[in-house]
């Protein structure tokens, strides 16, 4: 009641000044955003801006102040009365909490220290207009639990985390949250994010809330590469044997790199079709189109582009005689039609959804220039410029590659601000939003099961723009602003897994490639001081060996410490992956011996390799997808492993590996969502003999693991910890036959090490189905299983009952007893 | 009593069954019948181009199992009782477990009874991971030693 009644005193008082403004309302059910936005403007409000009419926002300089909502009836009569929503520079204060307008949930909410948590959302349900509640309860916050459109918050969360967002890039990026099927879980009601408002106008979000945030924000590349425009990040040089144009068409398309921001399940579905198209293409034979064998192509250029709006995978053509390009309409193999023009970059082929079935037009007499001469590809990853309109992400050109990585248009880094950093949580990049957190019950606790551990909420505020402003606590109206004296370390106030829950947790699953470092200090075994790891060049190696077998080696000095010179070079190796290193090269120190040779120095131990992810999709759409479908998971340098198919079709199945510089261990960890499924550990690394006893040891090594029996060490979650299972299949090799009693075929052996450098180095799933064999209609005959309880009046056709009470019929027992036995052999309704 | 003739061609297990060419007649039930397998004996010429009959005594619909010429136009008639037909209304309303359903509406397509069969050919599709390893090694040594070695 007393909440009702202080919403009224706020809406009359806003109400009795708009009419003083001349607004002819006499309600407060005639506040419109129009209406409110102007009496915001009164106050020194400026720029009242509205999403579709729903909800107003105004800003007061720089400052995003408020967002006031209309109720529903009053939506459909907003309009538009300012420029677009920007966000400033200086975090954004709620400065008159007495006229504090929201469209807040109707219920009373407390942010509370979590020892004294007991109560929080109740009467979960959505008002037009709320207020904060009062404060209530020792050592309480007086809070209001707040539904806030997403677009705030991805606009606001992304300025804490170091990015500014127009209101239009945040719209756009939601829509591609929502099409990726971003999991809100339960923060998200009605289409909107459950916040917590604070008396002080500090809104707080979930902590694992903002977590996946910014690693969204990270996977989708709106960080970007982070460097000055133009300049080289990377360099990847790709050695090319001659082609013909045919095949040369292809293979560019089969090396063109995922863009970071280009969903993966959407870039490899793509680029498998624009293959197949062009394939199509080839063997296409028109009335009045040629051969493309006899065309005379001087460049091929394939590009993988991500926008806002839309993805494509492009196949360019350059002809050097555009006259024997038709202009007009082509026929597509798979109907429809495409318009290829006369350009010198005509033949644009692959783009999904609407294939442009490039040719050589009739007659055709060109017959030299097929072939692409052998040489090197020079794929080249650059830094964008900036506000690049369109985001041509990848690009590959048969003699000039560029590979170019670009922010997400309307996206910008704040200079100087904190960024964040995969595998690291936001409450360690921004320590002080840890020394801020506050406990609220969470709303399922209050319905389910309140002894789970309760969510951390994380101060962000919203909408604001440096992390930096809302870390700092504020001295003057909280001078102690966490006065419970049983607050505990922030490690301890992490959620406690709970015991029953056989899925890692948030922070065993999902903050995911944790650096191994232990011992705390330098990276790894580099910390120790004990060894040194090189990334030497080619040449850099050369020179070291030609150091090795001269007389410049101190062989005297070396012998204080060692018997022998190559003691002190652990080992040579090969690793295909690129490791962090330092900049700058450094002596090669062997023993107590400065050789004097120049090598790059590892800086980090570990590399962590995002493979990326790929999705199993539905084929059947019923029990066949599950109990007759096989995967079969090929991993580079570890060998084929089955998958459980139960767990994974229709999921998006995430592949990341962390490999230990040091000794090649490579860890590959197979996710659905943020969820560790499986893990498996083999050897990636390629061993270089140094000397003939070394030499003999390689052998030694390598012919143990191809003679093992098993694939590496499977393992799955299992209680929070990974515990081995049976390699090569295990479970679900039972599984299969149980269901089919097939021979189950290992594909491989162990595949690691030596052996693993000459198989493929692209990790992929085979999926394995069984034809269906149901007759026609069977449906009519025995019907689709059901199990559902259900009024038989709503059945129709063929129905048999599992089980029934006979209940409402008058009947003898012997009728009773016929019509059960009826039902149960199947009724025809 | 009053009984009445139908032809019906509906499956025996249908709930309701499709009457056609109905016949009213009077019957008399035999000694030492029942309602549920009755046996009456109706003056008729020649039934046997019906198969289903209701009895208003009764309120019942009967299949007609069997009918014998006692002499001419006398028949005798073995009944069993069609208790789907019968109680077809408050059958309806019955709540069930539904373990077969032809309508999808209520089915679960992905529960696993074994109603699909599937053969033992099978076809394959590869999902690759649009990551790989470098196609160009890097080279790793690994030595022993001092930081602070001097030349």
């Amino acid at each position: 009641m007393a909440q009702f009644v202080e919403e009224f005193s706020v809406l009359q008082k806003i109400l009795t000044e708009v009419q003083s403004l001349g607004y002819s309302v006499t309600s407060v059910e005639q506040l419109t955003p129009e209406v409110v936005g102007a009496w915001a403007a009164s106050h020194g409000f400026s720029e009242v801006v509205t999403d579709a009419g729903t909800h107003a926002a105004w800003v007061q300089g720089s400052n995003l102040a408020e967002i006031a909502a209309a109720t529903a009836s009053e939506a459909s009569t907003a309009t538009t009365t300012g420029t677009a929503w920007t966000l400033g520079s200086t975090a954004a204060t709620v400065a008159e909490a007495d006229v504090l307008v929201g469209d807040v949930v109707n219920a009373t909410g407390e942010l509370v220290s979590e020892n004294v948590a007991t109560t929080a959302l109740t009467n979960v349900e959505m008002s037009g207009l709320g207020l904060a509640a009062t404060e209530t309860g020792a050592g309480a916050t007086a809070a209001a639990v707040t539904l806030t459109p997403k677009t705030v918050v991805i606009c606001g969360a992304a300025a804490a985390l170091g990015l500014t967002i127009g209101f239009d890039t945040g719209q756009a990026i939601v829509a591609e949250m929502e099409g990726n099927d971003f999991d809100w879980e339960h923060d998200s009601v009605g289409g909107k994010i459950i916040t917590y408002l604070t008396s002080d106008g500090r809104t707080y979000l979930k902590q694992d809330l903002i977590d996946k945030l910014k690693k969204y924000f990270i996977e989708k590349g709106m960080y970007g590469s982070g460097g000055p425009e133009g300049e080289v990040v990377t360099t990847t040089t790709v050695q090319v044997s001659y082609m013909d144009v045919e095949t040369f068409g292809g293979y560019l398309l089969s090396q063109l790199q995922r863009p970071s921001n280009f969903p993966a399940g959407d870039f490899t579905n793509m680029l498998v079709r624009a293959i197949d198209n062009w394939n199509d293409i080839l063997t296409y034979n028109g009335d009045n189109q040629g051969d493309m064998s006899n065309s005379k192509i001087t460049k091929f250029t394939a590009e993988a582009v991500w926008t806002s709006s839309y993805k494509e995978i492009r196949l360019y053509a350059t002809f050097n005689n555009t006259d024997y390009v038709n202009s007009g309409s082509f026929n597509q193999q798979s109907g429809g039609s495409v318009t290829c023009t006369t350009t010198a970059e005509a033949g644009r082929a692959g783009t999904v959804n609407r294939i442009f079935k490039s040719r050589y037009s009739y007659p055709y007499t060109q017959t030299d220039g097929q072939g692409c001469s052998s040489g090197q590809i020079t794929l080249q990853v650059s830094n964008p410029a900036p506000g690049t309109s369109t985001a041509e992400i990848s690009r590959i050109d048969g003699l000039n590659i560029g590979h170019m990585t670009t922010p997400v248009p309307g996206v910008n880094k704040k200079p100087g601000a904190t960024y964040p950093a995969t595998n690291v949580p936001v409450s360690t990049t921004y320590p002080t939003w840890a020394s801020q957190r506050k406990y609220v019950d969470n709303p399922d606790d209050i319905i389910q099961d309140r002894t789970k551990p309760r969510t951390p909420i994380l101060p962000v505020q919203l909408p604001f723009s440096d992390p930096e402003d809302v870390s700092q606590p504020d001295s003057q109206n909280n001078p102690n602003p966490d006065p419970n004296p049983n607050t505990k370390p922030m490690e301890d106030l992490k959620p406690q897994p709970d015991p029953d829950t056989k899925i890692p947790t948030d922070d065993q699953g999902q903050n995911d490639d944790p650096d191994p470092t232990t011992g705390g200090g330098g990276s790894g075994t580099m910390g120790t001081g004990m060894v040194h790891i090189y990334n030497p060049t080619l040449a850099q190696l050369a020179a070291f060996s030609e150091y090795l077998w001269s007389g410049l080696f101190d062989l005297d000095s070396f012998k204080k410490l060692f018997q022998d010179p190559m003691q002190a070079i652990i080992g040579l190796h090969l690793l295909y992956a690129t490791p962090t290193r330092d900049t700058n090269d450094h002596n090669i120190i062997v023993g107590n011996q400065n050789t004097g040779k120049m090598s790059r120095i590892v800086t980090n131990q570990y590399i962590n390799i995002d493979f990326g992810k790929v999705v199993i999709n539905k084929y059947f759409n019923n029990v066949c997808d599950y109990i007759d479908t096989e995967l079969e998971l090929f991993l580079p340098f570890v060998g084929f492993t089955q998958l459980s198919a139960k767990e994974l079709v229709g999921k998006k199945v995430g592949l990341k590996g962390t490999i230990d510089v040091l000794t090649g261990t490579i860890l590959y960890k197979v996710f659905n969502g943020d969820q560790v499924l499986y893990a498996y550990a083999g050897q990636c690394s390629v061993q270089l003999p140094l000397s003939g006893v070394n030499y003999s040891s390689t052998i030694a090594s390598i012919t143990g693991l191809i003679g093992a029996a098993g694939i590496g060490i499977a393992t799955v979650a299992s209680g929070g910890t990974l515990t081995p299972v049976m390699a090569a299949g295990g479970a679900a090799a039972a599984a299969n036959t149980a269901t089919h009693m097939s021979h189950q075929v290992q594909r491989s052996g162990g595949i690691g090490g030596n052996a693993g450098a000459m198989g493929p180095r692209t990790p992929y799933i085979i999926v394995t189905r069984h034809k269906p064999y149901n007759p026609s209609q069977f449906n009519e005959y025995y019907g689709y299983p059901s199990n559902i309880k259900a009024t038989l009046t709503k059945c129709t056709g063929y129905t048999r009952v599992k089980d029934v009470r006979l209940h409402g019929i008058t009947a003898t027992s012997a009728e009773l007893s016929e019509i059960e036995a009826l039902l149960k052999g199947g009724i025809i309704i | 009593m009053h009984i009445t003739l139908y032809k019906t061609e509906s499956e025996s297990n249908r709930l309701t069954k499709q009457i056609r060419e109905p016949i009213a007649m009077e019957g008399n039930l035999r000694d030492s019948s029942n309602v549920v397998d009755p046996v009456i004996t109706i003056a008729i010429t020649n039934p046997t181009a019906y198969n289903y009959m209701y009895i208003e005594e009764f309120g019942r619909y009967y299949f007609i199992k069997d009918m014998k010429s006692l002499r001419t136009g006398l028949w005798e008639f073995y009944l069993h009782v069609d208790v789907l037909t019968t109680y077809a209304d408050k059958i309806k309303q019955l709540q069930v477990i539904i373990d077969k359903q032809e309508s999808s509406t209520l089915s679960s397509e992905n529960y696993n009874d074994g109603s699909y069969a599937c053969k033992e050919e099978n076809f394959t599709e590869v999902c690759q991971f649009p990551v790989g390893f470098s196609s160009q090694g890097e080279f790793i040594l690994l030595t022993a030693g001092q930081i602070s070695a001097t030349a």
